[in-house]
């Protein structure tokens, strides 16, 4: 996030944006997000601030998720990595042997 | 268990550590027989491979039994027969959709490492480095494997182990590169690199259709098992330029494809060889390229350039002239195994070919510290070394 004092008096934040694509109809992720579940999950409770907007890929590729957000965009796109896996996947991959 | 612990450069052992658990509900246990070095394991051992930790397990190459499945695995069983494909993959991305498994978009749990050095992320793989997702690797008594609903293949009982270790990688890897040769009946195709993937290369590339095939490399073992395949040789060694060696052998054409199956730890005495040997070790150059750089020069015009070999970061003295000049193409890329499991196993159990007949070394994991050490130094005739795991 950053955030501008043009002059005295009026501050302007400027969000963060991240975007990713995931293979699922607009509609199905659209309803997914507005649950707010997934959100939580991938983004923590920062997730509610940010705003969401949904664009068909192109080529049956899916659906772009543009995100913006008072994040940092390195958290950001590790989220809608997340997301993309929970929606892809139904899991979110881990490197870990053991709990 | 016992496992093949990574320590830092030339330093592995094998330890007991803790036994893997199921974390999510695709994952399964499986419980290795058999397992494998490969080649490109000696860039981890050489200490080439960013994103190794003191503990991680290495290995990639394994095939064993299911003992545990997670929640969300429906088509294994305890007790069933697999064989784990060595990159990881979630089956339901675009990427994976596509039969880019190796480049599963979900696969990754640290994607934004390799997103900073290729742009954008890629694909798990078992025990290789943090940066293709910290997985523990399957040079193990048991292994974690996740989207196993996915990726294991159920391997028949009259395939042996050792055949069907190879088809988690050494196979499909040598089949993927010639594919990527889109070789034409009667085309000359020359492989840099007689190890085990440009052994089964050289026998690809005959299965799909090849006139000739010439192996290049500098060890008289390696070159004459190529030979027994029906490969012309050259020894790197023995000519004082591998181009008009080439010129000889193709009638001045040049080979109409190439193969790199050596990959960043290229050997030479040219001047470009050397250099990149002192610039890898002061950290100017990542990765040496020069059978890439010998391979661009020495590739006929309108050929096909494929690159198996595995490189890493980044490289000097690219001859983009030679490239643009001649009209070539080149792929590259870690193999897109789930994609070739199925179809490869059939071509061995209707026996047109045995990949197994690269193995030359048998062992335990307890062997594996010496099979690294003496893989990485050429000793003894080593090829493809095969550990129990049991």
């Amino acid at each position: 996030m950053r955030v501008l004092y043009p002059y005295p008096g009026m501050l302007v934040i400027l969000m963060n944006a991240a975007t990713i694509t995931v293979k699922a109809p607009r509609d199905d992720v659209a309803a997914v997000f507005s649950n707010g579940d997934i959100v939580r999950e991938a983004f923590g409770d920062e997730g509610v601030q940010c705003r969401f907007s949904y664009i068909d890929a192109p080529g049956a590729r899916g659906t772009e998720i543009h995100a913006s957000c008072e994040m940092n965009q390195k958290a950001m796109k590790s989220a809608l990595r997340k997301c993309r896996a929970l929606l892809e996947a139904g899991e979110i991959p881990t490197g870990a042997r053991r709990r | 268990m016992k496992a093949l612990v990574w320590h830092g450069k030339h330093d592995v052992r094998t330890e007991t550590v803790e036994d893997p658990q199921i974390l999510n509900p695709r994952d399964a246990i499986v419980e290795v027989t058999t397992t494998a070095v490969c080649g490109s394991d000696l860039h981890i051992y050489n200490g080439l491979v960013p994103g190794l930790k003191p503990g991680d397990i290495l290995g990639h190459e394994f095939v064993g039994r299911v003992v545990e499945t997670g929640s969300g695995v429906d088509d294994l069983r305890e007790a069933d027969r697999v064989a784990v494909p060595f990159s990881i993959a979630c089956g339901g991305c675009d990427l994976c959709e596509r039969g880019q498994t190796s480049l599963c978009a979900n696969a990754n749990p640290n994607a934004e490492m390799l997103e900073t050095m290729y742009g954008h992320g890629g694909g798990g793989l078992f025990g290789y480095s943090h940066l293709y997702g910290g997985y523990a690797g399957g040079q193990a008594q048991y292994v974690r494997v996740p989207f196993a609903d996915f990726g294991p293949l159920k391997v028949p009982e009259e395939i042996a182990d050792e055949q069907a270790v190879l088809l988690t990688d050494v196979f499909p890897t040598a089949y993927m590169a010639v594919e990527n040769c889109d070789i034409r009946p009667g085309d000359v195709v020359a492989i840099w690199g007689c190890g085990p993937i440009g052994q089964i290369a050289v026998r690809c590339a005959f299965m799909l259709g090849a006139g000739r095939v010439v192996a290049i490399d500098r060890f008289s073992y390696r070159l004459d098992l190529a030979k027994e395949a029906g490969a012309e040789t050259i020894n790197h060694d023995d000519v004082p330029n591998i181009l008009e060696a080439l010129y000889e052998v193709t009638g001045g054409r040049g080979p109409d494809a190439v193969i790199d199956c050596v990959g960043l730890e290229a050997h030479g005495t040219s001047a470009d060889a050397v250099l990149d040997y002192v610039k890898q070790a002061v950290k100017l150059e990542m990765d040496r390229p020069h059978v890439l750089r010998e391979m661009i020069h020495a590739c006929g015009p309108g050929g096909r350039v494929s690159v198996p070999g595995v490189y890493i970061g980044f490289i000097d003295k690219f001859p983009m002239g030679a490239f643009f000049g001649k009209g070539l193409q080149m792929r590259a890329g870690q193999t897109h195994v789930h994609r070739y499991m199925r179809p490869l196993l059939e071509r061995v159990q209707l026996g047109q070919i045995d990949p197994s007949v690269i193995v030359t070394h048998r062992g335990t994991l307890d062997d594996a510290p010496r099979f690294y050490a003496d893989m990485a130094e050429h000793k003894d005739g080593l090829l493809k070394a095969m550990m129990r795991a049991v």
